[in-house]
């Protein structure tokens, strides 16, 4: 399993944001994608996973396989945590691990409002989403936002671990907490 | 269809859990109805030949305040976003947000119509048609609005652009239902009343049909 972009264009309201970016990431690789605001890293990655339209260039991508964690993460304010997470597991079929609750520090909130939840909890409670998903290719929009350091290193211990299961990784994040990616694109020098 | 069943439940769920949207939905209705019957005091005979119009039009009132939100949280929170990678059709998105918009805010207003009649002077033979004629026309309302809100989807100031596309759409079910009645208020024709009620169902059934697939096909251009 590959992902492969070749001379990708994208322009948002008639403005070019992407211009001819072309890159390809094979299983067991991190691709990280930095760049300035408004660089066009989250268009990137929302035309990577056919979210957005491009006006020129190819994807290739098994898109059955693709997971994208965007600033927003379809949580429902309305609706406990608990709701929440049970209805991601039927939705992916894949029964959400508890230990994860634990570690994240969500399992005291199960029976919390989402919006109740800060900002970091949210953050967390979609991370959970995440590894329900069981998906091979992540693409990762800011996921260590508003994480503190406990759960910012499980998630980059989580990170590796799917690098080593073979996973396909894109993050966009302005923190260097990925030392070793396998590729790295700058979309400021593009 | 277990993905679709369980989105349906979800929805349920969350339109059920805000509870203080159909509570004041019910209230802003009887106070309309409150208030045109404090109007018309003691000209009962004009509240009972006015009382099913009246009806109709302080329903689809009440309806337009909760036309706009019906997939704005789905758009801004990234659901659709999810839905849309998890190739959920919008096709049946859109029907499932119409029904589940027809159980939260239609049949509640639906079930207290009869007590509401009373300060409208509705003639008690009139109630059980009153209450036919909403259940077959008020699903059209509510498909209708589903696609005026997917028009609306990523303007962040549309004001009154929803109401005025949409509201010439609303025309039909409103002849046909208050037609209906009218002519069993007025003629006595129970015939007449049966074929008003079959147009009102046509309507409904093809604006039924058709809405959601209009919906999904302007929820999708959202991302073109």
């Amino acid at each position: 399993m590959s992902v492969s972009v070749k001379n990708l264009s994208c322009s948002k309201s008639g403005i070019q944001i992407i211009s001819n970016i072309s890159f390809s990431i094979k299983t067991g690789e991190i691709l990280k994608i930095s760049g300035e605001n408004g660089s066009g890293k989250t268009t990137l990655l929302r035309a990577i996973s056919g979210l957005s339209s491009h006006n020129s260039g190819e994807i290739l991508i098994n898109k059955n396989q693709v997971f994208l964690l965007g600033h927003n993460a379809g949580i429902k304010q309305n609706l406990t945590v608990e709701e929440d997470l049970e209805f991601w597991s039927e939705f992916y079929q894949n029964k959400h691990d508890n230990e994860i609750l634990n570690r994240l520090g969500l399992h005291s909130k199960k029976h919390s409002q989402c919006r109740y939840l800060s900002q970091g909890q949210k953050q967390k409670l979609a991370l959970t989403r995440l590894f329900c998903a069981d998906r091979k290719i992540w693409l990762l929009d800011e996921p260590f936002s508003f994480l503190d350091e406990d759960s910012s290193n499980f998630l980059l211990s989580k990170i590796e671990d799917h690098r080593k299961n073979d996973g396909i990784t894109i993050i966009v994040s302005h923190q260097n907490l990925i030392e070793n990616p396998d590729l790295s694109i700058n979309l400021g020098d593009c | 269809m277990r993905i679709y069943r369980l989105i349906f439940l979800r929805e349920l769920k969350k339109v059920f859990s805000y509870k203080a949207n159909y509570i004041f939905s019910l209230m802003f209705y009887s106070a309309i109805i409150f208030l045109v019957s404090i109007g018309l005091q003691g000209q009962n005979s004009v509240l009972t030949n006015v009382a099913p119009g009246l009806i109709w039009v302080a329903i689809i009132l009440v309806l337009f305040l909760s036309f706009e939100d019906i997939f704005h949280d789905d758009y801004y929170d990234g659901t659709l976003d999810i839905y849309l990678i998890e190739d959920i059709t919008f096709y049946g998105f859109a029907l499932i947000k119409s029904i589940s918009h027809w159980l939260a805010n239609c049949l509640p207003m639906i079930i207290i119509t009869p007590i509401i009649g009373i300060f409208v002077n509705l003639d008690s033979e009139i109630i059980i048609p009153m209450m036919v004629t909403l259940i077959i026309g008020t699903p059209a309302l509510s498909s209708i609005g589903c696609m005026g809100s997917s028009l609306i989807l990523s303007l962040k100031i549309h004001g009154l652009i929803m109401p005025i596309i949409i509201l010439p759409l609303f025309l039909p079910i409103l002849v046909f239902g208050v037609g209906a009645l009218d002519v069993l208020i007025f003629n006595g024709f129970e015939e007449l009343f049966f074929r008003q009620l079959a147009l009102l169902a046509g309507v409904s059934g093809l604006s039924m049909a058709f809405c959601p697939i209009a919906s999904a096909y302007i929820i999708k251009t959202n991302y073109d």
